[in-house]
């Protein structure tokens, strides 16, 4: 031992397991040294992004502590974002919400709270929202979950339970749109049109092409970035972005980048259209048998020769067509990349329409390569419970007929099988009476277009009831009671849930102060308005009894039981496919209830024209309409305000408004910033860092951020992150929604950018 | 004896910031200590306009700087590659931050953490340490155990390869054999390119990093030029095309503190 020098000494230490005694003074510069003598690997999934499926949790657990996150191998998603890891930062601000807390002083000041007991606060919600349906009627209580996703369905179970039929989500400007586009194209039926939606990515031999469309993954989504990467490196895949901004999906991707003016998109999907008709490049054998209306869709495309497009999209004509090119030699399958951008304009669903029928118009549908539709869906619904947890077939159809969104958008209300209200006109709901109550989870009122509105309307309402992580002054100023909520790792309920790969997600370390986990809070207020048995009572055990229930009814033969998946855990048990993969389903009458061939749209077939929006009034052509506000549509406009807003796109560090707390985080984007390019910047005589002013139609005031001068944007256009309280830049966009799926136009209209 | 080294490869990377994270997290390092760094670069103009991602962080130099100005031996190489400092030992004088060409080390003399009062359960040891430096170790733990460093394992880009330089069989030897890498020069460190990025705009090579080291902290004291949380320091090597790094999109910390809090 006598020539053991230190440095070989720590070496065998290490090897010999990190280090389990000893505490050399190196190894505490390599290894943390809480070291592994009474701690624990525990599993749980991240829920920072807001996505399904979730990143997986392997967290070092010491006396209740979580210390570190690793990966957790054995389990889709494995890797973890700069969010990811800082849950476990997240768990620890000390600014969270611990308390039930009532208000003391009148709603729109900076909120005063007194603490109360759960009890108190359960028997008070009760009392109000019972005295409410007494009076006006259940479907006057509105329940609305904003981000994290994960209660939607125990409030949908809440809400239906309860009568009403207002469950709302923050999906009113996010992703239900682009599912809303698939059931115009395909049909109603829910299963078709999400996994439509969300898409599986291209095939690396058997994809033609993908067209990644106004969708950067590396930040929206950088749980799936490795894999598409690595298709790409391994594959024949020819791939084209159309995007207005320089992304590192751009970057890393394009063999093609089409770099568009903001809000064009429909126009150079109805050209690439065209270019495919005219050139018989499409699948003519599909459209023959499957197609409806294909006459009448041709000749809207006819009217998009490159040149023309060009001209409207603000590229250059040969990029056009170097990209038709690719398209018409290739032909199919491709696959269509996209995300929640689409819907974000005044004609959002008719682009996204027109850029989703290049699908079936290639012969891609539910093909391998292609874009394919789940086999053998169990009723698992989009949000980790069941359509039976839920409640929501069972109870639905007697409430339906209550809805206040149906007068406003009944495109929205009619293509919805789950609940899911469109919220966006929340300050007309509230103005004529027909909401008087409301039960947020995770709720937020900048996630709207005139955020002060919105505020107005929950100020409005006789009773509003917020549950969060933390005391947000732009919503919680405007709501009468503050439940605190437990954190991802401190939660049981719901499941981690992989199309049919199931794994338990138990609480690792237990809920801090008070806080309770959201599907907790449903069953106690559950039981508290009167609904014991439907709650199993509520407490402690809820998260149990809830994945019992949406176990048992997920539609399986034989369901695996929670004791079962414990006892894997945390590993997880795939739920077996009857008949393996199948493809063209749509010809093996597995899309439609009836057991028959076909789509269960109302002709049956692929709607090129959509008899839906015919039956509705809408023009049934995915026409390409300008922006409401834009340079060409309004040029007198646009000499005051002649940048295109631009905002709603992600950051890497920052999911929403989440996560500014966050020191690990915050330290990246600390302020509020706006991004404009260098020769916008230069005509402004603006400069990097400096602070600026935006105004716009609607707020000639305007907001204030620093300038980051940057080649992510193309000129013409400002790219401004949401989500700052102190720089709302959904202050400047105005109300003109879609009237399709009533999304608020967060990627067009104009502004001008000046010294602050 | 395995030599360690790691390759950067930016065509895959997207920038993320998992790997300034997860190290944070990994360690509880103090606001402002980032062993991992991330800023874009940008270069040319509308309609050909690139962007791209750069992480850097401790190169472990073959002959490193820092090593030779330790008054102490407070600071090491390992054999097998990674860079160490001896906390017991390290008095803090910061030579060691001075000499490093790459900014890569912190003296640590602000005793925070990341909530003012409040020290997370990741930060307890870490908090301990006062007026010594840190870096990088490339998790010399978790590699000598078999494992790689906790920025490669997580990053959700998985464009970090890590691994054993003189075995023919390691992912980062494959790597090399068939990607076009970039050595920087007498370190452990290997980059990939994107087709039309400047070599200019990822770390020189050791030699050349002394060099513009030395002129630049002349300039620095000279006109006492700090970067500012959010704003980039000067890239280490001349002709940049487009210095980078902005108010939105990266953070170069102050790498240089002398004791006394003189920055």
């Amino acid at each position: 031992m006598a020539q053991l020098t230190r440095r070989r000494f720590l070496q065998m230490l290490t090897a010999a397991g990190a280090g389990a005694a000893a505490s050399g003074t190196v190894l505490r510069a390599a290894l943390p040294a809480f070291g592994d003598e009474a701690g624990a690997y525990r599993y749980s999934h991240c829920i920072m992004c807001n996505h399904g499926p979730h990143c997986g949790i392997k967290a070092w657990v010491k006396d209740d502590k979580v210390y570190r996150l690793e990966r957790r191998d054995r389990y889709n998603n494995n890797l973890l974002c700069a969010k990811g890891v800082s849950s476990a930062q997240d768990l620890y601000d000390p600014t969270r919400v611990l308390y039930p807390q009532r208000r003391t002083n009148p709603k729109g000041q900076r909120s005063q709270w007194e603490r109360v007991g759960w009890d108190e606060a359960l028997a008070e919600i009760a009392a109000r929202f019972n005295a409410i349906k007494d009076e006006y009627g259940a479907e006057k209580v509105l329940f609305m979950t904003g981000d994290p996703k994960e209660p939607r369905s125990a409030l949908q179970r809440l809400a239906f339970t309860f009568g009403s039929p207002h469950m709302g989500t923050e999906s009113s400007t996010c992703f239900k749109a682009t599912e809303l586009t698939w059931k115009l194209i395909l049909g109603p039926e829910w299963h078709t049109a999400t996994s439509l939606s969300v898409g599986q990515g291209p095939h690396p031999e058997k994809t033609k092409v993908c067209i990644i469309w106004g969708n950067n993954p590396g930040w929206s989504a950088p749980f799936s970035y490795d894999k598409m990467k690595t298709t790409q490196e391994k594959g024949s895949v020819r791939y084209i972005v159309v995007d207005p901004r320089v992304t590192p999906t751009t970057q890393n991707f394009a063999d093609i980048h089409l770099q568009i003016r903001p809000g064009t998109d429909g126009a150079l999907a109805l050209c690439f259209a065209n270019e495919l008709i005219a050139n018989d490049a499409y699948d003519r054998e599909f459209i023959e048998k499957w197609a409806h209306g294909f006459a009448e869709y041709a000749q809207l495309c006819a009217q998009y020769p490159p040149e023309r497009t060009a001209e409207i999209c603000g590229v250059p004509v040969e990029l056009v067509r170097e990209a038709a090119e690719l398209l018409v030699t290739l032909k199919g399958p491709i696959t269509c990349k996209s995300a929640s951008a689409f819907p974000h304009h005044s004609n959002g669903v008719n682009n996204y329409r027109a850029i989703m029928l290049l699908v079936p118009l290639t012969g891609s549908l539910d093909v391998p390569g292609g874009h394919t539709i789940e086999d053998e869906p169990l009723d698992f619904d989009e949000w980790w419970g069941s359509f039976g947890f839920a409640r929501s077939r069972e109870l639905l159809p007697t409430l339906d007929h209550l809805r206040v969104d149906r007068a406003y958008f009944p495109v929205w209300a009619y293509t919805d099988q789950q609940g899911s209200t469109q919220l966006n006109m929340l300050p007309e709901y509230v103005k004529d009476g027909q909401l008087r109550a409301c039960l947020m989870m995770g709720g937020n009122t900048m996630m709207w277009p005139q955020s002060h509105l919105y505020q107005e309307a929950f100020k409005a309402m006789d009773f509003v009831v917020a549950c969060d992580f933390r005391d947000n002054p732009w919503t919680h100023d405007y709501v009468d009671m503050l439940l605190p909520v437990a954190m991802s790792f401190e939660r049981s309920a719901p499941l981690t849930i992989f199309g049919r790969k199931l794994f338990l997600r138990e609480a690792i370390v237990p809920p801090a102060g008070e806080a309770r986990s959201d599907y907790r809070i449903c069953c106690d207020l559950g039981c508290a308005l009167g609904f014991t048995e439907e709650f199993w009572g509520g407490g402690a055990l809820a998260d149990e009894n809830c994945l019992r229930e949406i176990l048992r009814t997920c539609g399986a033969e034989n369901p695996p039981t929670l004791e079962e998946l414990r006892a894997l855990s945390p590993d997880g048990y795939e739920i077996p496919l009857k008949n393996g993969p199948q493809s063209k389903k749509y010809e093996l009458g597995l899309l439609r209830a009836d057991g028959q061939p076909g789509f269960s749209s109302p002709t049956g077939k692929v709607e090129f024209s959509s008899e839906i929006l015919r039956s509705h009034g809408f023009d049934p052509l995915p026409s390409y309409v300008e922006p409401l506000q834009s340079p060409v549509a309004t040029p007198e406009l646009a000499t005051r305000f002649p940048l295109v807003l631009n905002t709603g796109s992600r950051v890497p560090f920052y999911t929403h408004s989440k996560e500014r707390d966050l020191p690990w985080l915050n330290q990246f984007m600390p302020e509020p910033v706006v991004r404009l390019n260098r020769i916008d910047a230069q005509a402004r005589g603006l400069e990097e860092g400096q602070m600026v002013r935006i105004n716009s139609p609607v707020n000639a005031v305007g907001i204030v951020a620093k300038l980051e001068v940057t080649n992510i944007v193309r000129p013409g256009m400002i790219d401004m992150f949401h989500g700052w309280h102190q720089a709302n830049v959904n202050e400047l966009v105005s109300r003109d929604f879609d009237p399709i799926s009533g999304f608020p136009p967060f990627k067009e209209g104009l502004c001008e950018v000046m010294p602050a | 004896m395995p030599r360690f080294g790691m390759l950067i490869d930016l065509e895959r990377c997207i920038g993320c910031y998992s790997c300034v994270v997860s190290c944070k997290q990994y360690y509880g390092t103090r606001p402002g200590v980032d062993y991992n760094r991330l800023g874009y670069v940008e270069w040319g103009e509308y309609p050909d306009a690139h962007q791209r991602y750069v992480s850097r962080m401790c190169n472990h130099c073959d002959d490193p700087p820092c090593v030779a100005v330790c008054p102490h031996d407070a600071t090491y190489k390992t054999d097998e590659g990674p860079v160490l400092v001896d906390y017991e030992v390290c008095d803090g004088c910061g030579a060691c931050a001075r000499a490093c060409p790459y900014q890569q080390r912190y003296l640590v003399t602000d005793d925070v953490t990341s909530f003012e009062k409040t020290v997370m359960p990741g930060e307890e040891e870490s908090s301990q340490r006062l007026d010594i430096v840190e870096k990088c170790t490339l998790c010399y733990g978790r590699i000598t155990a078999g494992e790689q460093p906790v920025c490669s394992s997580l990053c959700p880009g998985q464009c970090r390869i890590f691994g054993d330089l003189d075995d023919p069989e390691s992912t980062i030897t494959a790597y090399l054999d068939t990607h076009d890498a970039t050595h920087l020069d007498l370190t452990s460190m290997y980059y990939v390119l994107p087709a039309g990025m400047s070599r200019s705009l990822v770390p020189a090579g050791l030699m050349d990093a002394v060099r513009a080291h030395a002129l630049g902290n002349e300039e620095q004291e000279a006109h006492g030029v700090k970067a500012q949380p959010g704003i980039p320091l000067a890239p280490v090597a001349a002709g940049a095309l487009v210095a980078a790094a902005a108010v939105g999109g990266g953070v170069w910390y102050r790498t240089h503190k002398t004791k006394g809090g003189v920055e």
